[in-house]
């Protein structure tokens, strides 16, 4: 039987991956001397996960709705060889 | 001393529950979080705002593969919850989420550095 410790470790530890991701993506290293074109792309793509993250807040979670995080199934174009 | 136990176990179910639903919460946020992230680079990649390259084309291609792996755990997770798995069931898989998800944080950073190493288009 699962206890009250393991349960809140696996929730602390969920939480840590979480806060992980949304400030990888936010963050912008002030001293890096980046392009404003990277600096818009980085910018997009750090809004774009913070907004899914709010939109998902109150999505009900249930087997369909899981299955429908997975990502893309387009196939990338390769790259020119 | 029954009753005590009867209420040391209402309360550790309760826990489970509670942490349950906190825990199922956070990850669906996370992975929708990283599904979006990623979908994103898959769109810039194919624009040519992420330079098209075998590294760029390798990365993004393993951030589709990871956010599967763990999206697919989870999904055995609310199946056995909707058939009433037991405590130890659900508990084993909610680990195997939990350790799928571990390698997100990685991932994702790989599919950021890609836009800096792109350097701008």
């Amino acid at each position: 039987m699962a206890t009250a410790s393991s349960v809140l470790s696996t929730i602390q530890q969920v939480e840590s991956i979480s806060n992980e991701i949304l400030s990888t993506v936010s963050a912008l290293d002030p001293g890096a001397a980046l392009p404003v074109g990277v600096i818009v792309a980085i910018e997009g793509l750090a809004n774009t996960a913070l907004a899914a993250w709010s939109a998902s807040s109150g999505t009900p979670i249930t087997v369909e709705s899981v299955h429908a995080l997975l990502p893309n199934p387009e196939p990338l174009s390769p790259p020119a060889a | 001393m029954k009753r005590i136990f009867m209420i040391t176990l209402a309360a550790l179910s309760l826990v489970a529950i509670v942490g349950c639903s906190n825990w199922e919460r956070t990850t669906y946020q996370t992975l929708a979080a990283s599904q979006a992230t990623i979908n994103q680079a898959q769109a810039d990649y194919q624009s040519g705002t992420i330079e098209q390259t075998r590294a760029a084309y390798t990365a993004i291609n393993s951030a589709k593969a990871a956010q599967t792996t763990a999206v697919d755990t989870f999904v055995a997770y609310e199946e056995a919850k909707a058939a009433g798995g037991t405590a130890a069931s659900l508990t084993a898989a909610q680990t195997d989420v939990t350790v799928a998800l571990a390698n997100l944080p990685t991932i994702i950073a790989n599919v950021k550095a890609l836009y800096i190493a792109t350097g701008g288009k």
